[in-house]
């Protein structure tokens, strides 16, 4: 597929939600979506027939990761990503930019790109967009990301506004490299916490996107209440024929509000690097640590509603009895873990579909924070910003 | 009972046939191996995975290690559907369980009259025959291997070589007094260390028991380090000429494909999968040499070492004619980076081509044993 063949159909709205498919190269992506993280070109442990038994249809990887090891060239001469992981359906990958600005000591950002250090030899690199672009062009993914200049969330004053700009400067530079007609290059919305600058951001990259978009900068420590805010006024300023994907997001609630905000595309690692120190996501109370000792002798599945292989075959017992001794603990948690996120957002789906929205926010939101009977859990309150954001879109909740 | 017949005997060794494994049927040729489980799996396989992308040539019989499984002996007898079904085993395998682990460690000083030590990671389990038969009859699988006092060092005097033959044989009968229920079927083990007096005797002393259908020759001495193979011959045919000959034998252990052939041509029947288990977790993949078993000394395998950077460049198959999942679908480039960066995924795809290698290892040992002129 080239790029006019790539497209974004609503089927579904539902209040501010959309119910969307996005035709990639490699597969169509059924969205609200939420994409699995492979950092290094493999899914921790997981097979990719295991992540096509789950019906994953888009993943992950990380530019900054691949581009060290084991290097662009080297991912080229191997057929490219897809090919070198046994991967046939669609992939994601970042800038590089993120991880440059997270892992490296000293980093500088001028108008020429990013300088960054490498951690590994110690010299200092260079990544201008135009380079971002040739690295993820030799990887070869569906969907490329713009470089962007990435602040720290909380940053205020005019680098806000300078770095919003720069980064639509970088967008027309990263164009202008992108040769490739088989990958989409995604823009990155930037603005800080500065809802008028995330307007005028929204503003010209629409303008510059051609299948999809990104709200970047968030996920950094910011306020909840913020952070929602800006998910709603940038669902809000973008046209409807681009799928909103915002970065970093990966926690079951702030999964349902975005989608339900107008969000249509997540990732995060979250889910499998929690499996990693044997933390299962369930539906009731969000996550179960399956090292306690609590679990030693529980004969329950990990999630009695979920159908993954893990839970129709395997007890908490068992996990607890292998984790931290055998590497099947982590997979076992991991197959769980992701399954429990896509099946998820295959019920935000089936919610906008069915134009149920309220019925599933308000069975969810118990699930989470409700109480749990057999553990003689009290549960929790509803947080306020979770309130505020239904509020916002209209919705009532029973509890 | 454990079905076996001796269908031919060569220099190359005895081919045999397993009907049935207690009530499994399996229809498996020998010479051949039991499958290494560690914590009830093949080790970096889920059940998942390993049925679905690991094809073997004949049906498994699972070798169940205890050390790692110990620890939740008194979380399984709770669970009360057996250990098959706690590890999510499939159902109605031929599942054999051994108190060692082949891969583990097992250092000498820790046996007592009582007991055995095993060694978890974290640390030592003794083991008596009381807590063994509870462990037998909750785990409920298809066979078990008695008890032995392994703890017999190259400079052990005979003094100690009889005590600790003494032990064995105590255990084994400890363990069926009084009429205690033990279920499943009963695989003897033969100690003795490095006496090939005591290694005869063991196998006299043990080998005319009744209701028992295989041997499972003890030789921990020899899974680690330099191995001198003919010292291991020597002690190896004087348990054998000793034992009932129309009865299995098993010797349990990381040998290499060398060794293994010398053994076979000895009249061992069955051993384990433990060694392409061990050099997949080093990162890497064996492959034998074209005219492997097509005579006595024709013993000759490949390693390649996927942390060698050589690799990182090299997007071919990993090897050529094999037709496992993972040659099948990725490449010598790709185990590289997995292995260099230390993804999880290096040591499943190397367990899977691996265990694929070693399975047709025994059908070439087989073919030549089968084409070779009868004793
Ligand atoms: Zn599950
Ligand atoms: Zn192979």
């Amino acid at each position: 597929k080239c790029q006019a063949e790539m497209r974004f159909d609503v089927l579904a709205k539902a209040g501010l939600a959309r119910r969307g498919q996005l035709f990639l190269p490699h597969s169509v992506v059924e969205t609200p979506v939420f994409m699995p993280v492979g950092t290094q070109g493999t899914m921790k442990g997981i097979l990719p027939e295991q992540l096509i038994d789950m019906d994953c249809r888009i993943l992950l990887c990380n530019t900054y990761h691949l581009g060290h090891r084991p290097g662009h060239k080297k991912v080229q001469k191997a057929g490219g990503l897809h090919k070198m992981m046994n991967w046939p359906r669609s992939i994601l990958t970042d800038s590089g930019g993120f991880q440059m600005v997270s892992l490296s000591k000293l980093m500088t950002i001028d108008e020429t790109g990013v300088n960054f250090e490498s951690p590994h030899t110690g010299e200092m690199m260079e990544l201008p967009p135009e380079k971002s672009i040739e690295i993820q062009q030799a990887l070869g993914a569906d969907i490329m990301m713009q470089l962007d200049h990435v602040i720290h969330v909380l940053t205020t004053g005019d680098v806000v506004q300078e770095a919003m700009h720069r980064s639509i400067r970088w967008l027309d530079r990263c164009n202008i490299a992108h040769t490739r007609d088989d990958q989409a290059l995604f823009p990155i919305l930037q603005g800080g916490l500065n809802l008028e600058l995330r307007a005028e951001c929204a503003a010209e990259m629409a303008k510059r996107a051609r299948v999809g978009i990104a709200i970047g900068g968030l996920s950094g420590g910011e306020e909840k209440s913020q952070f929602w805010r800006v998910v709603a006024a940038c669902c809000a300023a973008l046209p409807p024929h681009l799928p909103r994907y915002v970065m970093g997001v990966g926690f079951a609630v702030d999964l349902v509000i975005c989608s339900l905000l107008g969000a249509d595309m997540f990732d995060c690692v979250f889910p499998t690097r929690t499996a990693r120190f044997g933390t299962a996501l369930v539906r009731k109370g969000g996550q179960l640590s399956l090292n306690q000792k609590r679990f030693e002798d529980d004969f329950r599945p990990i999630d009695e509603k979920c159908e993954c292989d893990t839970c129709k075959n395997y007890t908490r017992a068992f996990i607890h009895s292998v984790i931290n001794k055998e590497t099947i603990g982590c997979h076992l948690i991991t197959v769980h873990n992701i399954k429990h996120q896509l099946d998820l957002m295959a019920d935000v789906r089936k919610s906008i579909e069915l134009d149920q929205v309220e019925i599933f926010l308000n069975n969810f939101l118990s699930d989470v924070y409700g109480p749990i009977d057999d553990e003689g859990s009290k549960g929790k309150e509803i947080p306020q910003w979770v309130r505020d954001a239904v509020n916002h879109m209209g919705y009532k909740l029973s509890c | 009972m454990v079905k076996f017949g001796v269908e031919k005997k060569t220099i190359f060794g005895r081919l045999g046939k397993i009907e049935s494994w207690g009530p499994v049927e399996v229809q498996n040729s020998t010479p051949s191996f039991l499958t290494y489980l560690r914590g009830g799996h093949i080790p970096h396989l889920t059940w998942d995975v390993a049925g679905k992308q690991l094809e073997l040539s004949q049906k498994h019989i699972f070798q169940l290690t205890l050390p790692s499984l110990v620890a939740s002996a008194e979380t399984i007898k709770k669970f009360g559907k057996g250990v098959v079904k706690f590890c999510a085993i499939p159902d109605k395998s031929a599942v054999h369980l051994s108190p060692f682990d082949p891969l583990g460690k097992l250092p000498g000083g820790y046996n007592d009259m009582k007991s055995i030590a095993i060694w978890t990671k974290n640390g030592k389990v003794s083991l008596d025959v009381a807590k063994y038969r509870n462990i037998i009859n909750s785990f409920g699988c298809t066979s078990f291997e008695s008890l032995v006092d392994y703890d017999c060092p190259k400079d052990a005097g005979s003094k100690r070589l009889t005590k600790t033959s003494e032990r064995t044989r105590h255990f084994y009968e400890q363990l069926f007094e009084n009429d205690e229920k033990v279920e499943g079927e009963r695989i003897i083990t033969i100690g003795g260390g490095f006496s090939k007096f005591h290694r005869e005797k063991a196998a006299n002393d043990l080998g005319g028991f009744e209701k028992t259908d295989g041997f499972n020759i003890e030789f921990h001495d020899f899974w680690k380090g330099e191995i001198d193979v003919n010292e291991m011959e020597e002690l190896v045919k004087s348990v054998i000429t000793a034992l009932p000959p129309a009865k299995l034998r098993i010797i349990s252990g990381p040998f290499s494909p060398p060794i293994i052939l010398s053994l076979v041509k000895l009249g061992v029947d069955l051993f384990d999968s433990s060694w392409p288990v061990s050099i997949a977790e080093e990162g890497k993949a064996f492959c034998l040499s074209d005219d492997f078993a097509s005579s006595l000394n024709c013993s000759r395998y490949e390693i390649l070492d996927f942390n060698n950077e050589k690799f990182a460049d090299d997007f071919t198959k990993p090897f050529d004619n094999c037709q496992c999942y993972t040659c099948r679908n990725y490449t010598k480039g790709y185990l590289q980076h997995l292995v260099n960066t230390h993804e999880l995924l290096a040591s499943i795809l190397l367990v899977i081509h691996n265990m694929t290698e070693f399975d047709r290892m025994f059908k070439l040992i087989r073919n030549s044993i089968s084409t070779s002129e009868d004793l």
